[in-house]
C-alpha cells in the first residue's frame, strides 16, 4: 500500500505543456476581447447579411457601408495539434452592385504558435441588374498568404486535413500568391436562399488550376416581423446549412482525393446591429477534418463612406 | 503568371471606371425607375394594406435598414431622396414592392430581395401609412 501511494507521488508533480504559447495566446485573446466589444458595444446598422461562412449569395453590402467581423474556426487535427484559426474581415459597399473585402488571417496551433498568415483581397460585382430566378456575381480575390493558413474560407483541389499537420516553423516558409474566381447563382424561393457556387483557383507560381464548389440554403426562423423590438424572436434567426469541398484540378478533375463538408449553421441578428455567427462543421470523407467549429461576430457600421468623405471635406461626419 | 494578375487588376479598374460612368448617366429622373415595374409586378396586392401592426413593424425595419440613407423622418440624405413625397405614398404599392425587391444598382439604392417578401411589405405598408402615423 505505501508502495504505491509512493509510486503515485512520484508521477504527479510532472508539469503540464501549456497548450499554447502563452504571451502569444493572451495577446490573441485580449486582441478578441477588444474587437469583439468594439463590434458589440459601437452603434451599428443591420446588414442583410450572409449566414453562410463559405458560401456566398447574391446579396451585397450596401453602398458606403462598412462591416467588421471576426471569425475564429476550431480545427480538431489528426497526426498533429488542433488549430484555432481566425479571420478579421472588413467588408465594403463601393457601389451597390460591387462589395470589396479585406482579410487578415492568423492561426495559434496548440503546443506550437501564434501567427499573422496572411491577407486577401476580395471583389464581388452582380452581373445583373434586376433580380431573376437565378442571380449571378462574378467573384474575384488574390491571395497572399503562407502555407500555415488555416482559416479554411474555401477548399478546392486536393485540400486534405493532412495539408495542416506540417508544423508552423516549417509552413510558414512557404509563401502563397493565388488568384481565385467563383461564379456565384443565387435564388430566393419562399424565404430561402439557394447559392451555388462555383469555385477554380490558381497559385500564381506553375501549378494547375483547382477547382472546388460551395452550396448553401438558408431561410429565416420567421419571414415577417413583430412591430415591436425584439431579441429572442424567431424573425432574429437564421438557420441554414452548407457543404462544400474540393474538385480536383486541371490534371486530376474530380472527387477522388478530395476532402467535403457539411455544416449546419446558426445565425442570429441582435437588434443593436450585431450578428453571431455558429457552425459545427463535419468532415464527410477521411481527407477532411473530423470537426471545425466555427464562430462568426460581425458588426455593420451604415454610411462609413459618406463620414470619412465628410470629415475629409471639413463637414460634420 | 504576372499576365494573369495584370488581367484582374484591369478587370477592377474597369469596373470602377465603369462605375463612375454609370453615375454620370444616372441624371434621369427618379420616377423613371420605380415606374420600371413591369404591370403584372405592379398591380400585386399588399397582404397587409392599411394594416397599422404591419406599418409598425415596417417602421422598425425602415430604421433598421432604411434610415442611414432616407433619414429617420424620411426627408432624403444626400443622393437618397425623401420617401414622404407623393411619388412615393401614392405610387401603387405593388410598384414600391418591386422597386424595393430590385432596388436601382446603378445609381445606389440597394437591391432588399434579401428581406424576406413579408418584411419588404410589411415595409411599404409603412412608407404609405408614414404621413398619417404619429411621430416617433
Ligand atoms: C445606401 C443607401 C440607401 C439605402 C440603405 C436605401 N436606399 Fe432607397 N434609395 C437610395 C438612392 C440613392 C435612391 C435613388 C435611386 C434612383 O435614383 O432611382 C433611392 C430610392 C428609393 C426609392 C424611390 C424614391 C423615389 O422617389 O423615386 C424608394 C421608395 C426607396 N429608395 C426606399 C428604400 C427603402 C424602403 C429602403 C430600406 C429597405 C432603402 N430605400 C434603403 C439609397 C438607399
Amino acid at each position: 500500500m505505501p508502495n504505491l501511494i509512493l509510486g503515485r507521488r512520484r508521477r504527479a508533480p510532472q508539469p503540464v505543456p501549456s497548450p499554447f504559447p502563452s504571451r502569444s495566446w493572451k495577446l490573441v485573446a485580449r486582441a478578441a476581447v477588444l474587437a469583439a466589444s468594439i463590434l458589440i458595444f459601437c452603434g451599428g446598422a443591420w446588414a442583410q447579411g450572409r449566414p453562410y461562412f463559405v458560401a456566398y449569395n447574391h446579396h451585397m453590402e450596401e453602398p458606403g457601408a462598412l462591416e467588421i467581423s471576426v471569425n475564429p474556426v476550431f480545427a480538431s487535427q489528426a497526426g498533429g495539434n488542433d488549430f484555432l484559426a481566425t479571420w478579421v474581415e472588413l467588408e465594403y459597399g463601393a457601389k451597390a452592385w460591387w462589395t470589396t473585402e479585406f482579410y487578415l488571417d492568423s492561426q495559434t496551433t496548440r503546443n506550437e504558435s501564434t501567427l499573422f498568415t496572411g491577407v486577401r483581397w476580395e471583389n464581388r460585382f452582380r452581373l445583373l441588374w434586376r433580380e431573376h430566378w437565378i442571380n449571378p456575381v462574378f467573384y474575384i480575390e488574390y491571395v497572399d498568404i503562407n502555407d500555415a493558413d488555416k482559416i479554411m474560407k474555401d477548399v478546392v483541389g486536393h485540400d486534405s486535413e493532412a495539408d495542416h499537420a506540417t508544423p508552423n516553423d516549417i509552413a510558414r516558409r512557404e509563401r502563397k500568391r493565388e488568384i481565385e474566381m467563383k461564379l456565384i447563382l443565387s435564388s430566393t424561393v419562399k424565404g430561402w436562399n439557394i447559392s451555388e457556387n462555383i469555385v477554380a483557383e490558381k497559385n500564381l507560381t506553375n501549378e494547375p488550376w483547382e477547382f472546388g464548389y460551395a452550396f448553401g440554403a438558408s431561410r429565416p426562423l420567421a419571414l415577417a416581423a413583430r412591430p415591436e423590438r425584439c431579441v429572442l424572436c424567431p424573425e432574429n434567426f437564421v438557420a441554414g446549412v452548407e457543404l462544400y469541398g474540393g474538385l480536383g484540378d486541371r490534371y486530376s478533375f474530380g472527387l477522388k482525393d478530395t476532402s467535403h463538408y457539411l455544416a449546419p449553421i446558426l445565425a442570429w441578428n441582435l437588434p443593436n446591429g450585431t450578428t453571431l455567427r455558429v457552425s459545427p462543421t463535419f468532415g464527410l470523407n477521411d481527407n477532411s477534418h473530423r470537426f471545425l467549429l466555427r464562430f462568426g461576430i460581425s458588426r455593420e457600421f451604415g454610411g462609413f463612406g459618406r463620414r470619412v468623405a465628410n470629415l475629409f471635406r471639413g463637414k460634420k461626419p | 503568371m504576372r499576365n494573369l494578375l495584370s488581367v484582374c487588376c484591369l478587370l477592377l479598374l474597369c469596373a470602377a471606371l465603369g462605375s463612375a460612368a454609370r453615375d454620370e448617366n444616372d441624371t434621369k429622373s427618379r420616377r423613371s425607375s420605380m415606374a420600371g415595374a413591369p404591370t403584372t409586378a405592379a398591380a400585386r396586392a399588399n397582404p397587409y394594406e392599411g394594416n397599422p401592426d404591419a406599418a409598425k413593424a415596417g417602421r422598425k425595419l425602415f430604421l433598421r435598414h432604411c434610415a442611414e440613407c432616407h433619414g429617420e423622418d424620411l426627408r432624403g440624405v444626400g443622393k437618397a431622396p425623401a420617401l414622404d413625397s407623393d411619388q412615393v405614398t401614392q405610387a401603387p404599392g405593388g410598384e414600391l414592392f418591386w422597386f424595393l425587391t430590385n432596388g436601382n444598382l446603378r445609381s445606389g439604392m440597394p437591391a432588399w430581395s434579401g428581406l424576406p417578401e413579408q418584411k419588404r411589405w410589411q415595409i411599404v405598408t409603412y412608407l404609405k401609412l408614414a404621413r398619417k402615423m404619429p411621430a416617433q
